[in-house]
């Protein structure tokens, strides 16, 4: 055996005796099927495989929980392979969720290693991503005002941890059968509490263009918990006209990647809420792109409010506008928003609003925050896949009653 | 989590007893002695330390790198495994977590320069970034970690202590990265303990009297008796006698 101080040979014996304690990911679960793309690689759907029990009796259902796992593809430089590590963004995912644990977060069960690709376990049971929900047709306030309250009741919790989401919008957020509210995709979230560096030099560009605040489109150097309220802000006005209220188009990055000025999201912006004055946000002129607000047409967002919302709440225009305040040491906090009277009023938000495509009334137990109907069945919405419920449920629900039919 | 250490994986999972670190060195134990594996311990941290200052890195990411690196090594054996390697992945996944990336390439040729004519570091990208994955998996993929600095900051505003004093305190803070403390205790409990070295001999101990800083206290004054008789070649002989097979 070699004498050298660092042989190669040692990180071949300790990778061997690694690779012999592991066990192979489909020892474990079977996959089920395909479950989503993107940037970051793969999600799949699969369940874990029964051991062996000799105590299992044949008569009890032993239900295999169901799982979706996300696998990493390796990063790259351009076209070849480089090896430069684990990237930030699954770095991020996976420091972040498994210290998070909230019944509005998604749910981290484990990380595998395998083929030099990082899998993330997520719990998961049949879900919808609320963008499909939109999409579909016009949701009861009660329905809106459930999922509204529970998106805060997640956010208000990541903020309380110090962590930032920076990608709030309906396409990363699940709503499971039981209309269970999780956050999912923590990708570009960070602990913001006395950052080594300030949060703009990590990343130049946050939050999909739709949802990006009006600090980050006048290019903020430093910015607050603040812009995820105001995503959550634009998800509220999205769920209650089922469109996205400021549906900009995004100014391409140039070819020295500079950060391009999003002239025309900030005209979508002012299209509805008016060019932001001075005694609105008072520090409005000290903004790096403050030159470039020149003339912009004014509407006003109770216009807006009035003649495309399905709500006619005064309480909920009064949250909206709070969430949609320009300045952003004035905008509501994810806590103050949960204790907004808008959520006293009739109908109450419940913890599990089960919702159906063809009945989109009400349901006839007027319910409340703590309680869900029993006995609906489950839902039949297009969706995809699962949704997580782990052991950190929500309150007073009983297991046996969840009906995760799946979608036919 | 962040705001809470007691809820968090570092609360939770990543404090250890004195026995589980004494188990964890019996393979390396079988070759050099106690004071021995101290010391190599300490030029490890030393090496993370150089590597941090090198590359720039604030103090919380050279603590954050040398933790993960005594972390592994709660599981590990100098002898089984590439301490160079190592050390050299802790800080590269270190900058990741805490926000200020570096490259790998900038991290490797760092690493390059500071062990030359000390052994060398025979690794490129794929090696270390091969190791980042083995790195995370034995950290469990728990990889925030709380340090007594914040700490050390607080108690010190809430009790008035002079900037001297303070100065002195973070730099047994500092200290205290090489020794065992942050695997054993949390890091406001060091945090005061490395408060109370500089002023113990003012009036305030019985207020220190009242937190269990005893065990950190006279752990800081071994080390400081250790460092007295160590010098830089010594460590590397140790070293190389531990990993010689």
């Amino acid at each position: 055996m070699s004498n050298k101080l660092v042989g190669k040979s040692m990180l071949q014996e300790f990778r061997e005796k690694r690779e012999k304690e592991r066990t192979r990911i489909e020892e474990k679960y079977e996959i089920l099927g395909f479950i989503s793309s993107g940037t970051y690689g793969r999600v799949y759907k699969a369940k874990a495989r029964k051991k062996e029990n000799k105590n299992s009796s044949s008569d009890e259902e032993t239900k295999s929980p169901v799982y979706a796992i996300k696998k990493f593809k390796p990063d790259k430089e351009g076209d070849i392979t480089t090896y430069t590590g684990v990237s930030q963004s699954a770095c991020r995912e996976i420091s972040l969720c498994i210290e998070l644990k909230h019944e509005n977060i998604v749910s981290l069960q484990e990380v595998l290693l395998e083929d030099n690709s990082i899998h993330m376990v997520f719990e998961f049971a049949e879900h919808d991503f609320l963008v499909r929900i939109i999409e579909r047709k016009p949701l009861p306030e009660f329905t809106i005002k459930s999922f509204l309250w529970q998106l805060l009741n997640g956010v208000s919790y990541l903020h309380a941890n110090w962590v930032l989401h920076r990608d709030l919008k309906p396409a990363n957020i699940l709503v499971t059968a039981d209309g269970v509210v999780k956050i999912a995709d923590l990708g570009l979230a960070r602990i913001y509490q006395l950052p080594l560096q300030p949060l703009f030099n990590g990343d130049k560009v946050v939050v999909t263009i739709w949802y990006r605040a009006p600090e980050l489109l006048l290019g903020s150097r430093h910015y607050t918990k603040a812009i995820d309220i105001w995503a959550v802000g634009c998800i509220f006005a999205e769920l209650l006209t089922l469109r996205p209220i400021f549906k900009g188009e995004e100014a391409k990055m140039d070819s020295k990647k500079q950060v391009p000025f999003q002239r025309n999201q900030l005209v979508k912006i002012f299209e509805v809420l008016g060019k932001p004055t001075k005694e609105q946000w008072p520090t409005i002129d000290q903004q790096p792109e403050y030159s470039n607000l020149s003339s912009f047409t004014l509407k006003q967002l109770r216009e807006f409010y009035q003649n495309t919302c399905s709500s006619k709440s005064d309480l909920g225009f009064e949250l909206l506008s709070k969430m949609l305040e320009y300045d952003p040491v004035k905008r509501i906090t994810a806590e103050d928003a949960l204790n907004h009277p808008y959520f006293e009023e009739e109908p109450k938000p419940s913890m599990g609003v089960k919702y159906e495509d063809n009945d989109m009334k009400v349901p006839p137990a007027a319910p409340n925050a703590s309680t869900t109907t029993q006995g609906q069945a489950g839902t039949s919405h297009g969706g995809v896949v699962v949704g997580a419920r782990g052991k950190h449920g929500h309150s007073g629900k009983d297991e046996g009653g969840r009906s995760s039919k799946r979608r036919g | 989590m962040a705001a809470n250490f007691w809820a968090s994986t570092h609360g939770t999972h990543w404090l250890l007893n004195r026995q589980q670190l004494i188990n964890s060195r019996k393979d390396d134990l079988k070759h050099i002695n106690e004071h021995e594996l101290t010391k190599v311990n300490i030029w490890f941290a030393k090496i993370i330390t150089d590597l941090g200052k090198n590359l720039q890195v604030r103090q919380i990411i050279i603590a954050t790198a040398i933790t993960y690196f005594k972390r592994f090594y709660t599981k590990n054996s100098y002898r089984g495994t590439e301490p160079y390697l190592v050390a050299a992945t802790c800080m590269y996944l270190a900058c990741k977590i805490e926000e200020s990336p570096h490259h790998i390439k900038t991290v490797i040729s760092e690493m390059k320069k500071l062990t030359e004519g000390k052994g060398g570091f025979p690794y490129e990208n794929q090696k270390v970034a091969e190791m980042e994955f083995y790195l995370m998996e034995e950290l469990d993929f728990k990889m925030i970690v709380f340090h007594p600095y914040r700490a050390l900051a607080t108690l010190a505003q809430d009790l008035g202590t002079k900037n001297e004093d303070v100065q002195n305190a973070w730099w047994v803070l500092n200290d205290t990265y090489r020794t065992d403390m942050c695997l054993l205790y949390p890091p406001h409990v060091i945090a005061a303990a490395a408060l109370y070295l500089p002023i113990a001999l003012k009036d305030i101990r019985e207020w220190f009297a009242l937190l269990n800083i005893t065990d950190i206290v006279q752990e800081i004054i071994s080390l400081y008796e250790l460092w007295t008789e160590y010098n830089e070649e010594k460590p590397q002989e140790i070293l190389q006698r531990l990993l010689k097979k």
